[in-house]
Parts: structure tokens; C-alpha cells; sequence
């Protein structure tokens, strides 16, 4: 049995009210959701709160999910949503959110840390909200132009120029950061 | 296509939850479900009760104007018959209703 049909017997096991089922959906999915999250409101505690109620908006909308889509940009689409309702909700233009390791203390710590992962979590958190985004569905869930269409809405074109900036603004952060040891990118 | 260094990267960086996050959301989760089962519980023995209220008062109250009124015999039994069909109908749509509650699904 493949990893699409094992999700999709997982997803008719949540539809008939399982819960372990649900959990293990939520154990798959909810890291990189959260990356996804945290690129638009650019807050840790914000994108955990937005991804509690995504979650249990999945549980009880999970008998409209047709299969039309794959169930993960069902979902993402879910998340990005909600992070936008939540920013217009607070009437909060997307990024203005700030994270408390933004403070210069803190950024002087991650400029000075040799924590390669907290490094780029840092320059993804300095990005424009949209290009951590794309960045993130492209790279980080590993999905193809036609599926970062659907999650954000973007045209596709905008998708690959939003990426390629992304990507070109990343590596000068990451350059600047670490100087010799990425020199390649 | 994506094996480039960024790809790397941003692999490297992948964000994770607090430790707490699934069973927290387990935890809303159920109390959600609870707590909606119990208002949706009350509304339905709510609404069975008044039915039933209503149609014990309806059949005394016709018997009632029957004999004061003096009308045939054999209306009051088409009525009476008539009423308990609704009834019964009502009852087991709501019995069906509080199956379905009964093994844990969101209803309506």
C-alpha cells in the first residue's frame, strides 16, 4: 500500500469519527503547517493558536474534503487562510507581527550563534511574509508550482518570481551570516 | 529539481510545535465534542418532552371539546391516530438523531 492510499484510509477513519486517526493526521502534518503559520504572522505562539483552530476545523469539515485536492493543500490552503483572517482580524498588515527574537539582544545572540538551523529560521523570519511562505511550501513540504498555486492563490508566474527572489534574498542574508561556509549558493 | 543548496537549508530549518501541542489539541477537541453532545442531548429531550406535552395535552383537550361538543365518535380516532403517527415519526427521527450522537459524530 502506497503513502496516498495509507492517508486516504486515515482520512475515511477521521470521517468516521476516529480519533486516533486524527492524531496521527495531526502528528504528520502539523510541524510543517506550523512553519507555514509562522511565515505569515511571524509569531510562535500566534501561528500555535491559528493551528489549533485549523486542526479542529479539519476535524469537523473532514466529510466536505472530496479528494478533488491532495489533503495537504487542502489543509495548508486552511492555514494560510486563517493566518490572513487573523491578521485582518487585528487589523495587522502581513509580517508586522513581532516575534520576541526580533529584539536586537536577540538578534546580536543568533548573529553571533553558530546554530545553523536557528540561523536560517532567523533570515526566514526577516523575509517578506509571502516569500518565506512560498519558500517554505516549495522547499520545506516539498511541493511542486502547481500545488503552491492553489495554497497561496498566487498566479504561477508569480509563484517562480516570488521564488526565485526568495531564494536570491535568502542566500544574501545567509551569505552575509556565514560568510565562507556557504559560499556555493 | 529541488536539490539545491537552499533546498538544504531550508530542509535544516524546519520549525516544530511545543511538545504539548497534539494533546492540547486533543484535549479542545473532545471538550468540544462533549460539550456540544450535552447542549445537542438537552435540546433533543427538550423537544421530545414538549412533543409529548403537547400531545397528551391535544388528545386530552380534544376528548374534552368532544364531549362538550358532541361531535361523531369516529373523528377523535382518525385524530387521535393521525397525532400519534406525527408523534411517532417525531420520536424516531429523534431516536436516529441520538444514535448517531451515540457514537460520537457531529450531527445536523
Amino acid at each position: 500500500m502506497n503513502t496516498a492510499e495509507e492517508e486516504r484510509l486515515i482520512i475515511e477513519r477521521v470521517k468516521a469519527g476516529d480519533r486516533r486517526a486524527f492524531k496521527e493526521l495531526v502528528e504528520k502534518y502539523k510541524d510543517p503547517a506550523f512553519a507555514l503559520a509562522c511565515s505569515l504572522v511571524k509569531n510562535h505562539q500566534v501561528a500555535e493558536d491559528i493551528l489549533q483552530e485549523v486542526f479542529l476545523k479539519v476535524y469537523n469539515k473532514i466529510n466536505t474534503f472530496k479528494y478533488q485536492a491532495s489533503f495537504y493543500t487542502w489543509l495548508y490552503r486552511m492555514v494560510v487562510n486563517a493566518c490572513y483572517n487573523e491578521l485582518r482580524k487585528r487589523k495587522i498588515k502581513l509580517g508586522e507581527y513581532g516575534e520576541p527574537h526580533s529584539t536586537p539582544e536577540e538578534a546580536a545572540y543568533i548573529s553571533n550563534s553558530n546554530d545553523l538551523k536557528q540561523i536560517i529560521n532567523h533570515a526566514l523570519h526577516l523575509m517578506k511574509p509571502d516569500e518565506a511562505l512560498v519558500l517554505r511550501l516549495f522547499y520545506l513540504s516539498e511541493l511542486n508550482i502547481k500545488e503552491v498555486t492553489q495554497v497561496t492563490r498566487f498566479s504561477k508566474s508569480k509563484v517562480k518570481t516570488t521564488l526565485h527572489r526568495a531564494r536570491k534574498n535568502l542566500a544574501t542574508v545567509l551569505k552575509k551570516q556565514l560568510g565562507k561556509e556557504i559560499e556555493d549558493l | 529539481m529541488k536539490k539545491d543548496p537552499i533546498h538544504k537549508l531550508v530542509k535544516e530549518a524546519s520549525l516544530e510545535t511545543s511538545p504539548d501541542f497534539t494533546d492540547s489539541l486533543l484535549q479542545t477537541l473532545e471538550q468540544g465534542i462533549q460539550k456540544r453532545l450535552q447542549v445537542r442531548l438537552y435540546v433533543l429531550i427538550g423537544t421530545w418532552g414538549l412533543l409529548l406535552v403537547l400531545g397528551v395535552y391535544t388528545l386530552i383537550s380534544l376528548e374534552f371539546r368532544l364531549e362538550i361538543w358532541g361531535i361523531s365518535v369516529h373523528l377523535p380516532e382518525i385524530l387521535t391516530l393521525v397525532l400519534l403517527g406525527m408523534l411517532g415519526n417525531l420520536m424516531t427521527w429523534h431516536l436516529l438523531l441520538l444514535l448517531r450522537l451515540g457514537r460520537g459524530r457531529h450531527i445536523m
